[in-house]
Order: C-alpha cells, then sequence, then structure tokens
C-alpha cells in the first residue's frame, strides 16, 4: 500500500450562518472575502503541513486545482508543486490534478510538469483531469466539449513528452504547427498519469484501457467499490488487468487517541468540509452537456441522495464510509476492511480536511505516520 | 416555425391558433426534442444550412420564418445569408444580439424553478411551472436540450457578435415582438434589431416576460395574422442571378408538414 497526504488548502474563514446566507461558496462568493493578510499565514502553515508529511515517511504529498472558491486556494497546482519541489527531498509530488480543458495551450501543462519532473529528480505524479462543472463558469468554458478537450489534450501531452520533436499536431480542440517542448521529462516513458475520478463510465473506460491509476475522491464506501469493480471488469474486458496499484482513494482520515475524542476534535471541521465548503447549486456543479447521457442518467439516480446529504452528520459520513474517525486501531481496522474487499493499493489521505487547525493537523499526521501507516503498509502488494 | 430552447416538442394553443389561418411547420431543432443529436451540430451556422436542406427538401420558396428565442437568432442568421428563400421574419425575443451594458442573466446555472420565474411575467403561472415534476424521460429530455443549447450559445453567451455587422443584407421585412417585462433577453435588445434590420417595426406585449406567445397567445397570433397577410412587397431577385422567381403575394407558400 503506498500513502499519499492529499492537501486541498481550504479557506477556513466563512462566517457564521454562511450556507443560508449565501448561495455558493463556488463562483459567486466574492473574493472581497478573502483577506490576504489571513492568507499568507494560511499558504505558509499549509506548506509547512506538506513538507512535515516528507519528513513523517508518506510516499507523497498531493496538490490540487480549483478555482474562484473558497473550498480550495490552489487555482495553479504547478506553483505549489514547483514550492514544494526543492524542500521535499524524498517523497513524491502528486499533481492531483492539472484540469486540461481549462487552459487553452496543453502544451504549457506539458511544460510545466516536465520541468518539474526534472528539477525534483523524477519524483513527479501528473494527474489529470476534467475539472469539475463550476470551473466552466468560472472559465466561461463550453462545457459540452470538455471531454474532447481532456482526451486530445490528454494525447497531445503524453506524445509531446514520450515522441521527439518537432511535430505537427492537427487535432480537432488544438492545432499545433511544432511540439516540441523543452525540457522532456525525465521518468520514462513519462511520469505517471493518474486519473481522479468522480465516477464517468468515460474515465473508468479511459483509466481501464491506458492503465493510469483511477483515484476515487470521497465518497459512500459502496459506491467507491462498484467503481473499483467496474475499473476491474473492464480492464478484464479489454485484455488489461488492473490491480490495486491502479486503484486509489481519496478519504477525510482522523487519528486519534480514542475514537471519542477523533469526533470532538475533528469533527466540526470535517462537517465544515461537507456543508460550507461544499455549496454549491447542483446546476453549478453539473452544468448542461458537462456529463454524457449514460453518466447524467447515474448522476440523476444519486441526485436525491447527494440532496439529503447536503446536511449530513458525522455518524452518516463515518457510517457510510465518507470518512474514517477514531483510534488508530478504529482506523487500522476500517482501513484493513476496506482494502480486504476493495482491493486499493493507493491510499490518499485528506489528514487535513475544513477548518482543522494547524495543532491537530500535525498531530494527525504524526499518529497516522507512526501507528497507522507501518501497519497497513503490505496491503495490497 | 423555430422554436426556443426550452420549446422543443410543443404543440401550445399558439400554434394551433396559427395553423388555422396558415400552414405551420414546426420541427425540432437537431440536438433537441424528439430530434436526433448530430456530431457535426456546433453552432447556429450549422443551423441555419440544416433549415436551408429542409427548405429544400421540403421543395418549399418562399416561407414565412417564425423564431422565437434561439428560433429568432437561426431565423436571422437564415435571412442574413439566404433572404431569397424567404418571404418575411417574425422574430419574438430572439437571441442573437447582445445590447452593451445590458445585463442578461445566466440561463445555464438557474434551477427548473428558477428558468420558470425568469421566463414568465405572470407568478402564478410561474408558481405552477416551478410545481411541475417532470417524468425521468422529460428530464432527461429537458437536460438534453439545455446541453445543446450550452454548444450553441455558452460563449459567447446567447448571441453572435458579428450578427449586428451583417443583418443589413436582410432584404425582407420583420416583425419584431417582445415582452415588455422580459428578464432572460431584456426588452432593450430590441432597440439594438430596430437600429440593423432595415425594414422591421416593434409590437411590445406588456404584460409578459420572455415567451408572449405563451403568455398573452392571443394577442401575439393576432399580430403574427396582420403581419402575414398584409400587401408585400415585391420579392427582392435572389442575388447574383439573371432569373428573379416571382410568387403571388400573401399567403405564405408553404405545405403543411
Amino acid at each position: 500500500m503506498e500513502f499519499y497526504f492529499f492537501h486541498l488548502m481550504p479557506w477556513p474563514y466563512l462566517p457564521e450562518g454562511f450556507v443560508e446566507q449565501h448561495p455558493s461558496a463556488w463562483v459567486t462568493y466574492s473574493n472581497g472575502e478573502f483577506d490576504p493578510t489571513k492568507g499568507h499565514a494560511l499558504y505558509n502553515r499549509y506548506l509547512d503541513e506538506l513538507e512535515y508529511a516528507d519528513a513523517l515517511g508518506f510516499d507523497g504529498v498531493c496538490v490540487n486545482e480549483h478555482h474562484q472558491t473558497a473550498y480550495g486556494l490552489m487555482p495553479a497546482p504547478n506553483i505549489i508543486a514547483a514550492m514544494l519541489a526543492r524542500r521535499i527531498k524524498r517523497a513524491k509530488i502528486a499533481i492531483l490534478g492539472n484540469a486540461l480543458p481549462l487552459r487553452d495551450h496543453p502544451l504549457r501543462v506539458a511544460e510545466e510538469v516536465a520541468m518539474l519532473d526534472v528539477i525534483t529528480g523524477g519524483r513527479i505524479i501528473s494527474g489529470f483531469v476534467r475539472g469539475i462543472g463550476c470551473e466552466y463558469y468560472s472559465f466561461n468554458l463550453d462545457p459540452s466539449r470538455s471531454r474532447d478537450r481532456f482526451v486530445e489534450a490528454l494525447d497531445l501531452i503524453v506524445k509531446a513528452w514520450t515522441e521527439p520533436g518537432p511535430f505537427v499536431w492537427d487535432g480537432a480542440e488544438y492545432q499545433f504547427r511544432y511540439v516540441n517542448p523543452w525540457p522532456r521529462p525525465l521518468q520514462k516513458p513519462h511520469p505517471p498519469i493518474w486519473l481522479p475520478s468522480t465516477g464517468s463510465y468515460e474515465t473508468i473506460e479511459l483509466a481501464a484501457s491506458r492503465g493510469y491509476p483511477f483515484v476515487r475522491v470521497y465518497e459512500r464506501a459502496e459506491i467507491v467499490q462498484r467503481l473499483f469493480d467496474e475499473v476491474r471488469a473492464k480492464g478484464e474486458e479489454l485484455g488489461k488487468a488492473v490491480g490495486p496499484d491502479q486503484l486509489g482513494w481519496m478519504m477525510p482520515i482522523y487519528v486519534a487517541e480514542t475514537d471519542a475524542r477523533a469526533r470532538e476534535e475533528a469533527g466540526k471541521h470535517v462537517l465544515y468540509l461537507f456543508r460550507e465548503l461544499s455549496h454549491r447549486p447542483f446546476e453549478m456543479l453539473v452544468p448542461p452537456g458537462y456529463m454524457s447521457a449514460g453518466s447524467l442518467s447515474r448522476a440523476l439516480d444519486r441526485l436525491d441522495r447527494r440532496r439529503s446529504m447536503a446536511d449530513p452528520s458525522l455518524e452518516e459520513l463515518d457510517e457510510q464510509g465518507y470518512i474514517i474517525f477514531g483510534s488508530a486501531e478504529t482506523v487500522r481496522q476500517r482501513l484493513t476492511n476496506y482494502q480486504r474487499t476493495m482491493q486499493f493499493g493507493k491510499l490518499v489521505a485528506l489528514l487535513h480536511f475544513g477548518s482543522l487547525p494547524h495543532d491537530l493537523t500535525m498531530k494527525n499526521l504524526e499518529l497516522f505516520a507512526r501507528d497507522v501507516m507501518p501497519h497497513l503498509r503490505p496491503l495490497g502488494a | 416555425m423555430l422554436h426556443g430552447a426550452g420549446s422543443a416538442s410543443q404543440w401550445r394553443p399558439f400554434h394551433e391558433r396559427l395553423s388555422e389561418r396558415f400552414d405551420l411547420i414546426a420541427p425540432d431543432h437537431p440536438g433537441f426534442g424528439l430530434s436526433d443529436q448530430p456530431a457535426w451540430l456546433d453552432n447556429v451556422q450549422d443551423l441555419v444550412y440544416h433549415y436551408l436542406e429542409l427548405l429544400e427538401a421540403l421543395d418549399l420558396e418562399r416561407v414565412h420564418l417564425l423564431g422565437t428565442s434561439l428560433g429568432g437568432w437561426i431565423a436571422a442568421t437564415l435571412a442574413v445569408g439566404h433572404s431569397e428563400r424567404i418571404r418575411g421574419m417574425v422574430l419574438v425575443a430572439p437571441a442573437g444580439l447582445k445590447k452593451a451594458g445590458v445585463a442578461m442573466p445566466d440561463l445555464f446555472a438557474m434551477n427548473a424553478e428558477q428558468r420558470a420565474y425568469a421566463t414568465l411575467y405572470d407568478e402564478r403561472l410561474a408558481a405552477e411551472r416551478a410545481a411541475q415534476t417532470p417524468s425521468r424521460e422529460e428530464l432527461e429530455r429537458q437536460l438534453r436540450d439545455q446541453a445543446t443549447l450550452a454548444r450553441l450559445a455558452w460563449s459567447p453567451y446567447l448571441h453572435d457578435p458579428k450578427l449586428p455587422h451583417w443583418l443589413h443584407r436582410v432584404s425582407v421585412p420583420t416583425l419584431l415582438i417582445w415582452g415588455r417585462h422580459d428578464r432572460i433577453i431584456p426588452f432593450e435588445t430590441s432597440e439594438l434589431w430596430l437600429r440593423h434590420l432595415p425594414d422591421a417595426r416593434l409590437e411590445v406585449i406588456e404584460e409578459a416576460g420572455h415567451t408572449p406567445h405563451v403568455e398573452r397567445a392571443e394577442e401575439v397570433v393576432k399580430l403574427i395574422t396582420d403581419f402575414l397577410e398584409s400587401p408585400l412587397p415585391q420579392p427582392s431577385p435572389p442575388r447574383g442571378r439573371g432569373s428573379t422567381k416571382s410568387s403571388p403575394a400573401g399567403r405564405s407558400a408553404s405545405h403543411r408538414a
């Protein structure tokens, strides 16, 4: 099992009554509410947490991309990765993920990730995403083009990384007369490409057919199980077995001295993630054209459930496997059980979440690294 | 009749009344209603060519175009390029032009309830519509229609920045109908149409929002009927060709579909 520390770098200062008074924490919540002085302290604190994970022995740390939202303060994940590149000496740096359709020129992503890979000595993991629906309002991009742009950008980047240039690229979405990015990445054939996913059919197919690790973001455990099964089934259908190293699960985890203490210390901070930070209308999360008919149908099936999860309790989140909170023993037990049935090999632990303060984050990292990681290491091998 | 984005496959009292006097053909645009979703559909010009092909396939020569909202944008674009194929145009709250400084709300960010209230002037009607629960099949179809609209109109939002430049090429008379309280495409936009169309007049429907043909059907039917039956000027010769095809003034020479 590989262990990654995933950070979302959220804004923890949304006011009392936010959900009632504002329609969304995304796109329309005014940046007038962002206090740069607080931001200065926040970013530097978050970077300290990521660097600490390197010292504690995590296999990697992860950064993320979102725009115009209190949910996460990393519109430019490659910048954060660059800040970590020289201070993190050993762990991998996973960019989960660059939102390809949001960049006019995929070659910029190819260049930036190649630079990072060369400078870090080949420690970059290159996640690629479409960008969630909200980003399409922020960038005024036609959501119905999102999938086509993503796949073509992905193909272009992989070719740019693996085939010496200059070559011509004449695609439906992108046309370049000279593709020849300097530098080329260090890792061969290229940095590992991961696909963080919310479970669309198309991403499942892509992950299985290309062997790219599929990482499901926090969700009910039974749905994560089902999606992993689907990726495996698709792999089998295509004659490409999907092993545990190709399946990842990202979820909030909190380790404390006892189960009760875990809930007490961190309960309200994780609820801040699921309520305040995730507050946005369905239409903003899923604009017209963003999902294919089949994936949309599946999303509609879950829509009612999602609405009822707009105000989840800590017990519900825990029971359903959105989060794992507890003593080290509880956390070990739950993860072991899940791993047995789900057979995933990459645990992407959101060990800071919501409004969790710095001291509790550091404690969480330490307890997880000392009392959970070593025991679970042999799983999924 | 070229429908608006939310109105595919709907035969309303408005349609029924018009079809009592005229031959009314009301297809679903490709990508809407019961029509197929073609891979080639990218923009309004694609729909214009599609409708030219439909006119050719039905052997229709001098029809009137009636377009609402998105349908108005299609009609106007067709008329810019091919006025010789049509007799005249009725545009009801058309999309296609955007007046500088006039805010247009984001249709794509609205849920069904918000859309109902934004579209209709009559709050009771809006509440009724908002309270409707579509079947799962209807819902999927609505979402598909919205997806096609996104493809056509996400950015630039609901307009063609070049259209004002070429609208002077429309060589047939146009009747513009607009609801005073249109909160989707604000009434002020009508001024822009009047400015750029060479031969157009505006009729304002006072107690109506974005769909006056729904909220004030009788009034709108009367205005359209009067317009279609008024004596028409001789059709201009098709540009660039020596011969002229003349048709009798009066009824449009269309066929019942």
